[in-house]
């Protein structure tokens, strides 16, 4: 560097630490969460404490808004404020795992002194320009990046992992540490920074304002409930020869309902076959998207942008004619959690004599490597993703793993010691975790596990296993023997 | 240009002057090979080269593996000299992973001497050595014994009397002799789990034997799928008394030799009025203790029926297992084709094909990266009575108008058409002569309901069009069950 540049920069330094910040820039902050998660492999024990940072911004009422996964798991959560060496300790007031937003307010309100509020926009348009705020890794002082609008799509939200809702891509940089902090036009916040795609450059995603405002309308009750779920599999109709097959006039479009949902309002209305022509107001193409703002999107948006319990009108085509429901939205919690990343809960565990129990959830699956899905052994997978499309009744159920034994000389000569479905226990259908602790404390002289490979067999000395049963418990460490 | 008689008159008197060779029996085999392309099977894929060794077994008769010279289009047969002479191939045995290459220059048959294989197992005491030929150089390299035992074998589901061997590289080509001393004690098939798998000479001899007096005895699969017996507390719940012993069935496969004999939930406790122990181990004569499933097709009983005691309704039971061959057509998803060419068809643009482990080989690792319920449906695979019964996927789709709106399905299963089940490429050929009315309606399998809908009445003008606009002259291959053995 020559010495007149250092120079240069040796006169900007102190000027830019004088020099009062404008208000937006000073309501950006940064997160620091001491996070720590529990080992799903041994779901009794939790991780190392972990320390990441994020960014945030000032929403009314004192209240701080970021991403989940900047708080998720947080044992302490600390807040800093631009060219301020003081953290400051705060909570989070609510989290929204599938919008991965969260809510945060400091524990001492003295932390929003002279923080002002960041007025919420709306959608931007495609192609306007954007800046995005926060702390990037690499640096201390906040980082200000603009790009372009580029995509406005549907897009997996890797935090929930299960979740598509709608995105907004720009090329302004996102990288780590920037999550939740505010992309702003024109002095309001368009979204929340969120996530990248680690093999392309300069493309980054935040979440627009129809989602973080679903999220905030959804707390204004004290209580997050979610986003409503579709009890419906569907395919789209872009083929002539099934609409014609279907006997759909041409002004009618939409899609067809392959399977329904059990204990779904819509198993109430639909039955397979019909063609769901409307949903919200919103006419649904052959291709199952919805004209918004307009883009072409998934209709499932109507959904997205309703809250639970709502009413929405919707026009099926069947019998050669059409017909008007009225779907309540509802939510089914234990679906998302079969599917999605979980997060700020322990794993959901059983050990009985050594022998430990999980429900097959995504959350086992994935010890399984990144690529899990395909990695998995076949029999776990063909009761995860393959029976509930050949039997949608089978989504009712949960299937409990042996994951694993710890071994005794009560389990040490078992046939079987890894990722086995139980079928049953002492003749008695598992259907899920609390049902097999049940089983399992029946009062037999043995425990007949049978699994879901045919005729696959192991029993346990129950005298034996009660007596030991304590015993290994202290011998491996476990504080407690279940998290139902 | 006058030189040129000159050389060749050199390298044929050099052939001729080479029958004195230490190792007149080795050879080197290189073969041009070409699949169909698994993807596109109206053609074939471009053609690779693989090299590997072959042994003389008799006059201008070379023994090598099925997996070296499998679809080949042409096989070049070396001494150590850079001449070659051509092999035709006369016999390819996919059970045992055998070939047999027959070069029909009388100068190949006055250069060699065909060996003797020696069809003694190898023991720990022996030094193997295997031969091969690198370029024109002689390449011996010393092995160690692992063990001896049948042995899943090569293609796909058998078991079969093999050997494991310790080598210090995995550089031994396949088709390699092993000898101990100056006897052959089988060649090298190929390198799996750290160990070289050696087809034991006795084996060889018997297959040579059959193949010579066409009495072929073929192979057979138990049918059985098990669990050991190691608890007592799961050997006092199944009643056994004493000590565990014996092996828990669990699933007695239709259409092999152990259906209508045993049961699930038989203790088989003897095979052949050998004991099993509580591993499915017995003590053999010829291999010391081996697993049970290996004991039909042993080379001292193969052919032959076989008595079982198991342990049934709390007592012992002596029952008789009847031989039955098994063939890799037989299998609901074949783990091995002999027919080269997939049994496929195209209609309307939709890409059908009978799903084998061939298919699934496309993904590297398949077992862990194929989709998984095509993987799912090939390990349950059964053999079925009717052999037309396959798996029938739709691979991909050839995007037309025609097909428009369906051009991202890929790897699906069909379970119908037109209204009736599909069990087989038979069924879509038929399928699409009955349209249900002016439509062919084909039903998913996942999710049930899910269709694919088009239509019958431009079908006709689709399926020539879309053949023409992706040259596919052969648009399907689908001979008949019994064809291809």
């Amino acid at each position: 560097m020559s010495p007149t540049l250092l120079l240069a920069c040796a006169l900007l330094l102190p000027l830019t630490l004088l020099a009062k910040p404008a208000p937006l820039e000073q309501s950006v902050v940064k997160l620091h969460n001491h996070a720590q998660d529990w080992d799903v492999y041994s779901p009794w024990n939790t991780n190392d404490v972990e320390h990441f940072t994020g960014s945030g911004f000032v929403l009314e009422g004192g209240r701080i808004l970021t991403n989940a996964h900047v708080v998720s798991w947080a044992k302490r959560l600390e807040l800093e404020r631009r060219l301020d060496p003081r953290r400051w300790a705060a909570t989070v007031e609510f989290v929204s795992h599938e919008a991965d937003l969260a809510v945060v307010k400091p524990e001492d309100p003295a932390f929003l002194e002279g923080l002002k509020p960041l007025p919420l926009g709306d959608l931007p348009a495609l192609h306007s320009v954007v800046t995005t705020y926060g702390y990037p890794a690499g640096g201390q002082s906040l980082s200000m990046t603009k790009g372009v609008v580029s995509r406005i799509e549907y897009n997996l939200y890797v935090h929930p992992g299960s979740m598509y809702l709608l995105s907004v891509q720009t090329d302004a940089a996102i990288n780590p540490g920037n999550s939740g902090g505010p992309v702003v036009q024109d002095g309001k916040v368009v979204g929340v920074a969120f996530q990248g795609i680690g093999s392309l450059e300069n493309v980054g995603f935040f979440i627009p304002i129809p989602v973080v405002r679903h999220v905030l309308e959804d707390i204004a009750d004290g209580r997050y409930d979610g986003f409503p779920d579709l009890g419906l599999r569907y395919s789209e109709l872009q083929s002539k020869a099934y609409r014609e097959f279907l006997a759909l006039p041409p002004s009618v479009g939409g899609v067809i309902v392959d399977q329904i949902l059990p204990n779904s309002p819509e198993s109430k209305l639909f039955r397979p076959g019909d063609v769901l022509v409307s949903l919200g107001g919103k006419a649904i193409g052959n291709d199952g998207k919805i004209l918004y703002r307009g883009h072409r999107l998934p209709f499932t948006l109507v959904l997205d942008e309703a809250q639970l319990g709502k009413e929405l009108p919707c026009e099926v085509w069947r019998e050669g004619k059409l017909q008007r429901f009225t779907l309540t939205t509802y939510r089914d919690l234990d679906r998302y959690r079969k599917y999605s990343n979980l997060y700020d809960l322990q794993p959901r565990y059983l050990v009985y004599a050594g022998l430990v129990f999980m429900p097959l959830q995504r959350e086992f699956l994935q010890l399984f490597g990144p690529h899990w899905y395909v990695g998995a052994e076949d029999e776990l997978l063909h009761h995860f993703f393959t029976l509930p499309l050949l039997e949608p009744e089978a989504e009712l159920r949960e299937p409990v793993v042996l994951t694993r034994v710890l071994p005794d000389r009560v389990n040490a000569r078992l046939s079987y010691t890894s990722n086995m479905i139980v079928d049953k226990v002492n003749g008695r259908r598992i259907d899920g975790l609390a049902e097999l602790a049940a089983a399992l404390e029946q009062q037999v002289p043995r425990h007949v596990l049978e699994y879901s490979i045919p005729g696959s067999i192991d029993v346990l000395d129950a005298e034996e296993a009660r007596r030991r049963h304590p015993e290994i418990l202290t011998l491996y460490g476990l504080s407690k023997d279940r998290n139902l | 240009m006058r030189t040129i008689p000159w050389i060749l008159l050199l390298a044929s008197l050099s052939v001729e002057a080479s029958a004195e060779r230490p190792l007149p029996w080795l050879c080197r085999l290189t073969a041009t090979t070409q699949d169909f392309d698994d993807h596109r099977p109206w053609i074939k894929a471009d053609p690779v080269q693989r090299s590997g060794a072959g042994v003389v077994i008799r006059p201008g008769l070379v023994l090598t593996t099925a997996s070296l010279v499998r679809s080949s289009t042409y096989i070049r047969v070396f001494l150590d000299e850079v001449v070659h002479y051509t092999g035709l191939l006369e016999r390819v045995d996919f059970y045992t992973d055998l070939a047999l290459v027959r070069v029909e220059d009388g100068r190949f048959a006055r250069s060699t001497s065909p060996i003797h294989l020696d069809p003694a197992l190898p023991v720990e005491e022996d030094t193997l050595v295997a031969h091969w030929l690198e370029g024109q150089t002689r390449r011996s390299d010393r092995l160690g014994l692992i063990r001896c035992e049948p042995e899943w074998s090569t293609f796909g589901g058998i078991k079969l009397p093999a050997c494991q061997l310790e080598a210090k590289s995995s550089g031994v080509p396949t088709g390699s002799p092993v000898s101990a001393g100056n006897r052959i004690l089988g060649i090298i098939s190929g390198y799996e789990n750290d160990a070289l798998q050696l087809v034991p000479s006795r084996l060889i001899e018997d297959r040579l034997a059959e193949f010579e007096n066409g009495k072929d005895r073929g192979f057979a699969r138990l049918g059985v799928r098990y669990q050991e017996i190691h608890d007592p507390t799961l050997a006092t719940h199944l009643g056994l008394p004493g000590e565990p012993a014996g092996v828990l069935l669990r699933e007695v496969v239709p259409g092999t030799p152990a259906h209508g004999v045993l049961l699930p939930g038989d203790i088989l406790l003897r095979a052949g009025g050998f004991a099993l122990d509580s591993s499915g181990m017995y003590r053999d004569p010829v291999f010391g203790p081996i697993p049970f499933g290996g004991y039909l097709n042993h080379w001292n009983h193969r052919g032959q029926s076989f008595k079982v005691t198991v342990f049934r309704g709390g007592r012992e039971l002596e029952l008789t297992i009847p031989w039955k061959t098994f063939e890799y057509r037989q299998d609901l998803v074949p783990q091995h084709a002999l027919d080269p060419q997939p049994r496929y068809a195209v209609r309307g643009g939709l890409v059908f094909r009978e799903l084998d482990l061939r298919y699934l080989e496309q993904w590297q690792t398949w077992w862990k990266s194929a989709p998984p319920r095509l993987r799912y449906l090939a390990d349950r695979s059964a053999p079925q009575d009717d052999l037309a019964r396959k798996v029938v996927i739709i691979t991909h789709i050839l995007p037309d108008d025609y097909t428009s709106g369906y051009e991202n399905l890929e790897n699906e299963v069909i379970a119908g058409l037109n209204g009736r089940p599909v069990h087989g490429l038979d069924n879509i050929l038929t399928g699409f002569e009955h349209p249900l009315g002016d439509f062919h309606v084909l039903e998913l399998e996942t999710p049930a309901g899910r269709r694919v809908v088009l239509d019958g009445r431009k079908y006709a003008e689709a399926q020539r069009r879309i053949l023409d606009h992706y040259h596919i002259d052969q648009p399907e291959h689908a001979p008949g069950v019994d064809a291809g053995r």
